[in-house]
């Protein structure tokens, strides 16, 4: 892949990256502080966890030995 | 339950974990990175199980769930943001392998010492390390203590388990260094993840009426436990000093990030790392479930910590799956344990006593044993010491070794940075670390984690814009990998 299209894609995960982990403090902080749920904090941090673990896994799908 | 079943099944582990450790040594061959990296061969799945088994700790199961018990599901989030932290594997991991082999690096430190110019920088992260993981290191044997007498009904001393703990470790890091501390680990990682998974759905189902019966219970009995700040202890503050110095872990922490080294190929590199977020992401909830299920069973214990250990003694949990559990949990520790003190080893001979002669030098060699045999001592001191919250401590830890943090970005990614800022971050940041910690300050409420990583940023971009970089290694280490990822498409 040329420098450019690598500088690019990598400056798009690192942004998603970031507002994703802000998510996960921001939003069980502020809007889920009420739910006294399982679907509530519990479930929103299930699902970060499982999206910054896909979002990893992808950008190691990128890699390749030569 | 009786002492001697606890002492069967410890044996049972010895035996069996020396085995495995026994066959480790036989395919070894001789030399430095042989005993330090395990030769930058290991397997992909080998690396994956053994990242996982140092990674995770006693504190899981004993200290996680703890912090569930008396916090809430603040504690999955806390956790679950460490691991989301793993994404930054992504990016270092190829980075460090990529040099490592280039270049020639044993620790991490060393890296950051060739990459500056700057021999001093390998030494201070050094003693940074040594101060900040034998505590870390402590933790664990103390959580190996708390067991055995939580499990015996307090019949078996806390110092017993401690000295087997130990003991242990010391044989598995000497047999064939990083080579049988990766083999048992995966044995050991095994037995963590089988055995917490087959006890969290006996007591669920047996006890609790299944998952909706778990959850229906909290909800109706600790409903704030399904929110932050909950009951308390996870105000944001607290969280967020919690998380910090966990985020970077992966990258702070010698142990860890010395493993980005070991895989044989970028491929190994992979597998490694997904094999790593699934055991991370089941694991974390297993622990987290086992405080709910704890909470409900055995309310109104005094300590959070006995949380795991009081469970595991109760009526609630046959004595052979308390056992079990048992072994699962000083594995956890043990693992920990070994993979720290052969780090910290590597850190010594590398770092601080660098000029000790060539890679194939036996003395650099034999020094490491002896280094690792000290750690363990002082290791054993610290845990008969007793200190408070077994979790609150391992943080601690860790928030001393975010002071490397700046300078390992600043290596990859800012060829203007400098050896002086590297060098004054590290050793500003580490008295930050120690001063609040010890101190128990929060300026503005924030926790030591937050105000050691600020400080340690603060001061490693300000004195390196007033400073000359070394720009020649700066060129010829950037430059050689930005060749490498574009190569192979690494972000």
């Amino acid at each position: 892949m040329d420098k450019n299209k690598l500088d690019k894609l990598r400056k798009r995960w690192v942004i998603f990256l970031i507002v994703l982990v802000l998510s996960a403090y921001i939003v069980p902080y502020m809007f889920l502080n009420h739910i006294e749920k399982a679907s509530g904090a519990f479930l929103y941090w299930i699902i970060f966890a499982l999206i910054a673990i896909f979002a990893t896994i992808k950008i190691t799908n990128y890699w390749r030995e030569e | 339950m009786p002492n001697s079943y606890v002492y069967i099944a410890i044996f049972i582990y010895i035996i069996i974990g020396s085995i495995v450790a026994y066959f480790a040594r036989k395919g070894m061959k001789k030399g430095l990175i042989e005993y330090f990296l395990s030769g930058r061969s290991t397997g992909g799945f080998v690396a994956a199980l053994s990242y996982s088994a140092t990674t995770y700790s006693a504190f899981m199961m004993v200290g996680l769930a703890g912090f569930t018990y008396s916090g809430g599901v603040g504690a999955l989030g806390f956790e679950l943001i460490y691991l989301a932290g793993l994404s930054l594997v992504a990016f270092f991991g190829p980075r460090f392998w990529l040099v490592g082999k280039e270049f020639g690096y044993v620790s991490p430190y060393e890296m950051l010492g060739d990459r500056y110019n700057n021999q001093w920088i390998a030494v201070a992260a050094a003693v940074t390390a040594c101060v900040f993981l034998i505590p870390y290191l402590a933790v664990q044997l103390m959580g190996v203590g708390y067991l055995m007498t939580g499990l015996s009904g307090g019949s078996i001393p806390f110092m017993v388990g401690v000295i087997i703990a130990a003991f242990l470790a010391i044989a598995w890091a000497l047999i064939a260094g990083m080579r049988s501390v990766t083999w048992t680990d995966s044995l050991q990682s095994l037995i963590m993840i089988v055995v917490s998974v087959i006890i969290l759905f006996f007591i669920i189902y047996k006890h609790l009426g299944g998952f909706v019966g778990l959850f229906g219970s909290i909800k109706s009995d600790y409903p704030n436990f399904l929110t932050v700040p909950g009951p308390g202890f996870f105000n944001f503050k607290a969280f967020l000093g919690l998380t910090l110095p966990w985020f970077f872990f992966s990258i702070s922490n010698p142990q860890v990030s010395q493993r980005l080294f070991i895989p044989r190929s970028l491929k190994a590199m992979k597998t490694m790392i997904k094999g790593f977020l699934t055991f991370g992401f089941i694991y974390t909830i297993v622990s987290v479930l086992w405080g709910f299920s704890t909470k409900l069973l055995i309310p109104g214990l005094e300590q959070a910590d006995m949380a795991t250990p009081t469970l595991l003694g109760s009526e609630y949990v046959p004595t052979v799956l308390g056992l079990i559990a048992m072994v699962g949990i000083t594995a956890a520790a043990i693992s920990t344990i070994d993979s720290i003190m052969l780090t910290l080893s590597s850190l010594v001979v590398r770092d601080l006593f660098a000029n000790l002669g060539d890679e194939e030098n036996a003395a650099q060699l034999r020094i490491g044993k002896i280094v690792i045999i000290v750690i363990a001592l002082i290791g054993l001191v610290f845990a008969s010491q007793q200190l408070d919250l077994i979790a609150t401590l391992s943080v601690a830890s860790s928030v001393g070794l975010l002071v490397v943090v700046p300078s390992i970005f600043g290596a990859f990614f800012w060829k203007k940075a400098t050896a002086a800022g590297s060098i004054s971050s590290i050793i500003i940041g580490s008295i930050t670390a120690i001063y609040l910690q010890f101190s128990g300050l929060k300026p503005l409420g924030h926790w030591p984690g937050v105000w050691t990583l600020f400080v340690t940023i603060l001061v490693f971009i300000l004195v390196s814009l007033f400073t000359e970089p070394p720009q020649e290694k700066a060129e010829e280490f950037v430059g050689y990998l930005d060749k490498k990822l574009e190569e192979k498409n690494i972000l």
